[in-house]
């Protein structure tokens, strides 16, 4: 009996054979269909924002690497000058002025918000600005108040930096003391107090151009003491 | 006189022909057998069929109606809205048996609708929480909740994958796996076999990050979730819901991930701190950086690196940054859960 069983395997080995294969691939397929079945998921999306850039141009939207702040006179009567700049980019973000000196010569910095006039539209005490590529002159109104800002690492001193924030400690901890470092080369750092939110844009137009009057001012004692000769460094900063 | 002997017929020989006609006989019986036990059989299986076919009569049917056997667990949101749904998704079935403290209505997945959107609200979404604008940039920051709904008291380990796509806007029909986002408003995800897009994959990976918890008072994260992540449910009651909060952080600059401190990604040179930056920026650097001409040359990044090291970094760290912005329009965040 025991024989006519084991003969009767070995001839019908492929059959054998061939059924516990299938039978092993429908348990794995049942097997893996239970995996995913159990499977469960959530989904949403979100919007990304595009890079943007601010640009600080001259008046007249003139591409300039520098804002010429030369040819401050010391003589003049209204002991003010005025240099034109204009901000320019394509977001709808607010964006935020700062302005950053050393502070050698005791100038006093203020912005004011203006708009572009052309020559036909100037009235008296504009600003003008002549240094346009296309050789015509620009003129600006000078407003009756600059825009709000305060220094934002004034020290004891009402014109020198502070020394004990952490701004100074990060970035001159590397050369020891504080005497060590010539208190008039640590910048003093003025920020507008309100971010500025560039204007709504007519319809096809993408980029905005705001355009800002810098005001140096000094008082009397300036002409008559002296640090005139000392040179000061200014960084116009604008950033979303 | 009786005929005896007989002559033999054909030329056989009368003994053989004896044999075979045994033999035969043994082979006929047999095939009777066989005959008789197939025919019991068939005269059985038709019985039963005919018994069935019989009762037939009885059976009615009035549709058929499927339901799941028991998965073990559900997943499930909480919110207002599905953000941006894609049109292939779907709104999970809203459950509002007070499952949560405070009792809140949940959207869950079910056998039928195995994935569902993420409805959001203004504390639990994909959108900017740090900030005036919702869409996401370099600074952005915000956490997403989820429920974990056990089905069954055996429920053990789950994994939790999270998988990002970005689109970009997409103009042409033909576009593949395109959804619209809203009224003439179509978009499509971004090509993973081309060179540009690949990498824009890539670095999704290592500037979108997602950790399990948040140090408001510092405003660092630990838990890193590389990817995936995996939560035991063992012990947790039927019939509840497991809150799972993500938060994620779109990293302004680089120095926020080697600084360690106050506004950084980790508040010490930690487990995390040596697992993403001292190991994963190290070795998989295509998530973190990106160069816009030319080949990548890094240098080793530890919290030891000098200033001009950093500064290379932060530019290609930026570069991936302009990268990423300017290519993706519109990101998915898709959360998978299966059983360990």
């Amino acid at each position: 009996m025991k024989n006519a069983l084991h003969k009767w395997i070995s001839q019908q080995k492929l059959r054998i054979t061939a059924a516990l294969l299938s039978v092993a691939a429908v348990t794995a397929l049942l097997g893996s269909y239970a995996w995913f079945y159990n499977q469960r998921g959530l989904r949403t999306m979100t919007e990304v924002e595009a890079p943007y850039q601010l640009t600080i141009y001259g008046g007249n939207k003139t591409e300039i690497t520098e804002i010429d702040l030369s040819g401050i006179n010391l003589d003049s009567t209204t002991r003010k000058a005025h240099f034109v700049f204009c901000v320019s980019g394509t977001s709808t973000e607010a964006y935020e002025i700062e302005l950053a000196h050393t502070t050698n010569v005791p100038f006093t910095y203020s912005i004011y918000k203006t708009t572009q006039k052309t020559e036909d539209q100037q009235v008296p005490g504009d600003i003008l600005f002549n240094k346009s590529p296309d050789g015509k002159n620009y003129y600006y109104t000078l407003g009756e108040s600059p825009l709000p800002g305060h220094y934002i690492n004034l020290g004891i001193a009402s014109d020198l930096a502070s020394t004990t924030d952490k701004a100074y400690e990060d970035t001159y901890k590397a050369y020891g003391s504080a005497a060590t470092v010539q208190k008039r080369a640590v910048p003093l750092y003025y920020l507008l107090n309100n971010p500025i939110t560039p204007p709504t844009l007519p319809a096809g137009e993408t980029t905005f151009y705001d355009y800002y009057i810098l005001e140096v001012s000094w008082d009397e004692s300036l002409v008559k003491t002296g640090n005139q000769k000392e040179t000061d460094l200014v960084y116009l900063m604008a950033q979303n | 006189m009786p005929a005896q002997n007989q002559p033999a017929q054909n030329g056989s020989d009368p003994a053989q022909e004896k044999r075979l006609s045994a033999q035969e006989k043994a082979i006929h019986k047999q095939l009777v057998q066989s005959a008789l036990l197939a025919f019991t059989a068939l005269i059985a299986i038709c019985a039963v069929g005919i018994a069935w076919f019989v009762n037939n009569s009885r059976v009615s049917g009035n549709g058929v109606e499927v339901q799941s056997s028991g998965a073990p667990f559900e997943l499930a949101s909480a919110g207002d809205v599905g953000q941006y749904p894609p049109s292939a998704d779907v709104v999970g079935d809203k459950d509002t048996t007070a499952l949560t403290t405070p009792p809140t209505p949940l959207y869950t997945t079910s056998g039928a609708n195995t994935l569902v959107t993420w409805m959001v609200n203004g504390t639990s979404s994909l959108n900017n929480a740090a900030g005036s604008t919702k869409k996401l940039q370099p600074g952005s920051s915000g956490s997403i909740t989820f429920y974990v709904l056990p089905k069954t008291a055996a429920l053990g380990t789950l994994k939790f994958t999270l998988g990002l796509t970005p689109y970009q806007v997409s103009k042409n029909d033909t576009d593949a796996g395109r959804v619209q986002i809203a009224d003439k408003i179509y978009a499509a995800p971004l090509d993973s076999t081309d060179t540009t897009s690949a990498a824009v994959y890539s670095l999704l990976q290592g500037h979108l990050l997602f950790f399990k918890n948040y140090n408001k008072a510092t405003q660092t994260y630990s838990g890193w979730v590389d990817g995936s992540f995996t939560q035991s449910f063992t012990g947790k009651p039927v019939g509840t819901a497991v809150s799972i909060t993500l938060y994620w952080v779109w990293p302004l600059q680089f120095t926020n991930y080697l600084y360690t401190g106050t506004g950084n990604l980790f508040a010490t040179a930690n487990d995390d701190f040596t697992a993403l930056v001292t190991n994963n920026m190290n070795n998989a650097h295509e998530r973190y950086f990106h160069a816009n001409t030319g080949t990548l040359t890094l240098p080793n990044i530890d919290p030891s690196m000098d200033a001009t090291a950093i500064k290379t970094c932060t530019g290609y760290y930026n570069a991936a940054d302009e990268l990423l912005g300017n290519s993706i329009r519109y990101l998915q965040l898709e959360l998978t859960a299966t059983e360990q």
